[in-house]
């Protein structure tokens, strides 16, 4: 069980930017399986590189990627 | 374009620990089966038609005669004390008790190593199967340290009470006596070590799947 309440919003992100997973892998040069498991919320840690990338190409703030979820 | 080899790092420990314990192993058995086969054939005196100790027992004698004796021999100069270190007992005709003493007096040390060695093969195969940094791997590199620690004052112990059995069973003021108490203080050493390494590797492991966790 995850030691931690902290969700990525990626999927809304992506959502509402009409993007694929596989889009966003090739614009910020991160694998997919990599991309997969910080979607699912199986990471454990986000580098600071790699949000900059994601908000590079999504044109967002990092607030943006992140959410503390109450109800978990 | 030819594939780099990729080298398998644990590769040459694994078959070298194999061919130790095989060679250890085969000794064994070919021993035992040596003894029951052949006459003069003994391992670990099993199969010997004697069974011997060494005491630290003096017996009595003539140590000024036995002194001259080995200064003559040994052509040791003057001012040079000459210290026997222990005297060989044998029993020509000992019962299955004395053998059986006499081989607990080589064996458990021999057992210990060899578990040790099959126990170490193991723990490189779950190494190369499930990679190099896990925690599973450091608790097997700590439990093979705590065995081989243990192992070896568990022999030692068996070792001192069959010699002491033995020593009792071949004098005739057969009370108790006390064999030599010895520990592989290198084996020691290396248990320490193991068992070191197995806690910081625990600690190190948990790091590295913090590492592999972070995107």
């Amino acid at each position: 069980m995850s030691d931690h309440r902290i969700r990525i919003t990626l999927d809304e992100m992506l959502e509402s930017r009409g993007m694929t997973l596989t889009e966003l892998s090739a614009a910020v040069d991160i694998s997919l399986v990599n991309l997969s498991i910080l979607k699912t919320g199986k990471a454990k840690a986000i580098r600071f590189s790699t949000l900059t990338r994601i908000c590079e190409v999504l044109d967002c703030q990092p607030g943006d990627l992140l959410a503390y979820d109450d109800n978990r | 374009m030819k594939q780099p080899q990729v080298r398998d790092p644990l590769g040459p420990l694994d078959t070298i620990t194999r061919m130790f314990a095989g060679l250890l192993l085969t000794l064994l058995v070919f021993g035992v089966a040596f003894t029951i086969i052949g006459d003069d054939v003994s391992v670990m005196d099993i199969g010997s038609d004697e069974v011997c100790v060494t005491t630290n027992r003096v017996s009595g004698g003539e140590p000024v005669g036995v002194d001259k004796l080995e200064r003559q021999g040994l052509g040791i100069r003057k001012h040079v004390s000459v210290v026997s270190s222990g005297t060989l007992m044998c029993d020509q005709e000992p019962g299955t008790k004395a053998h059986t003493f006499s081989v607990l007096t080589a064996l458990p040390t021999y057992v210990v190593f060899l578990g040790f060695l099959l126990l170490t093969r193991r723990t490189i195969r779950h190494a190369r199967q499930h990679g190099l940094f896990s925690v599973a791997l450091a608790e097997r590199i700590e439990r093979l340290g705590w065995l081989l620690l243990f192992g070896l004052f568990g022999a030692a112990l068996i070792e001192w009470l069959a010699e002491g059995q033995l020593l009792s069973a071949m004098l005739r003021d057969s009370g108790w006596s006390s064999g030599s108490f010895s520990v592989s203080v290198p084996g020691i050493i290396g248990a320490y070590g193991l068992v070191s390494i197995g806690r910081i590797m625990s600690h190190a492991a948990a790091l590295q799947a913090d590492s592999d966790a972070t995107i």
